[in-house]
């Protein structure tokens, strides 16, 4: 069978690298200290950190705004089910979202990037959709609801105080530990701290209108993928 | 040795492991930097800057990846860098690809073989220094380090078929190249 080959195929082999620049490489490395905290410790404390951040985030929000309450009013009114299954699926939405970003792969290089770039755009939409659709409410929560600011910038401020905690310490779990697609990664890790803030908007605020959640709850999950990527890639990069 | 033990060993702290890890992956990484940066001073730099980045962050490593890989990625990241803060500070280059050919031609054999080699060596590197970054680090994965398409995706930190199609201009290009310079493909059984 005939094969075909080029010139490129015989490339020369490139020297190898000179015993002098070898002292330089020892010398470098024998005066920088290196962490030896591994990554799968550093993840760990991340993953602690997701509910001390939500609970920080909704206590805290009590504190700066008197009044509102650690959880959504109607709590106790709310039809146990949907309510249960919209918990979770929330909570699978930024789980998923919190491991596809985490998890370092089987070559230690992170999800592929496909599925990093997905995340870190799908998050936004599916927190909407799950959160918008036939929103949850009752009575009680409907008169609470109408006391809320219409634009749900309190809300704004609790989501980006529990998305701020929480991108930090993604960042700092993967810090230097991500030599390939750092900004698909970052995004990705501000759409699970995102997700999470989203989260903790749903235990505690009952409101359904739809301004209200559009401005207070969904634009600071999206814009945490943004943040994000603007943000963390340098503080990954090795 | 297996480069991989090595490094499992060095990530846990194991600073007398360093000696057999820099024997292990310093060929191949060097070659890797000579070929990304061309300048045989900028590559000494970044291999030597890729090396320390490699030790600062040895605890990341994942115990049964391969080492090779992730410090090919963390020489292209380091690359990267260094490609950023130069458009930051522009400084004047120096066309000349000379130095390199120095570096890279190690190609005993008859005079004849080793001028052919060498001239090959120059259309070769003058044509990768002469395209993108990202085309030419995807030829070089691929082509030359010999990495799969699933792997050179992930040390480039992209999909398969950016890095087919990446690899494929690169070597379009050296192939033009080539051809203006008189060699011809050859076809054999």
């Amino acid at each position: 069978m005939p094969d075909s080959r080029s010139p490129l195929d015989s490339l020369p082999e490139p020297a190898t690298p000179p015993a002098e620049l070898a002292s330089r490489v020892r010398a470098a490395v024998a005066q920088t200290p290196a962490s030896l905290s591994s990554v799968r410790q550093r993840l760990a404390l991340a993953l602690v950190a997701v509910p001390a951040a939500i609970l920080v985030g909704l206590l805290g929000s009590c504190l700066v705004f008197p009044g509102r309450p650690l959880l959504r009013v109607d709590l106790w009114a709310i039809p146990e089910v949907p309510f249960a299954e919209r918990l979770l699926l929330l909570v699978l939405l930024a789980g998923m979202a919190t491991g596809v970003a985490l998890v370092p792969g089987p070559r230690g290089l992170g999800s592929k990037v496909t599925l990093l770039a997905i995340t870190a755009v799908a998050v936004a939409p599916l927190y909407t959709l799950l959160t918008h659709a036939a929103p949850l409410g009752t009575a009680v929560g409907d008169a609470a609801a109408r006391a809320l600011h219409p634009l749900g910038l309190p809300c704004a401020l609790v989501a980006f105080a529990v998305g701020v905690v929480l991108l930090g310490a993604f960042g700092v779990a993967l810090r230097r530990a991500v030599p390939a697609a750092p900004v698909n990664r970052a995004a990705a890790l501000g759409a699970a701290a995102g997700g999470w803030a989203g989260v903790a908007l749903f235990l505690q605020c009952p409101a359904k209108d739809e301004l209200h959640l559009l401005v207070g709850h969904s634009l600071p999950v999206a814009a945490f993928a943004l943040l994000g990527a603007v943000a963390l890639p340098r503080l990954l990069r090795p | 040795m297996d480069a991989d033990q090595v490094m499992r060993r060095y990530a846990g702290g194991d600073d007398a492991a360093f000696d057999e890890l820099y024997a292990a992956l310093s060929p191949r990484l060097y070659s890797f930097c000579v070929r990304l940066a061309g300048r045989s001073g900028d590559a000494e730099d970044l291999f030597q800057d890729a090396f320390l980045k490699l030790h600062r962050s040895r605890a990341t490593y994942v115990s049964g990846a391969s080492a090779l890989h992730w410090a090919f990625a963390i020489v292209r990241s380091t690359h990267l860098d260094r490609l950023r803060k130069r458009a930051r500070r522009p400084e004047q280059l120096v066309a000349s690809t000379d130095e390199v050919f120095e570096a890279i031609l190690q190609h005993p054999g008859s005079p004849e073989a080793e001028l052919n080699a060498e001239t090959l060596a120059r259309i070769v590197e003058r044509e990768l220094q002469r395209m993108s970054e990202r085309n030419r680090s995807a030829y070089i994965l691929l082509k030359i380090e010999g990495l799969t398409v699933v792997e050179a995706a992930a040390v480039l930190g992209t999909t398969g078929d950016a890095v087919k199609q990446r690899a494929f201009r690169a070597y379009e290009a050296l192939r033009a190249a080539l051809s203006q310079a008189g060699w011809k493909q050859v076809t054999g059984a």
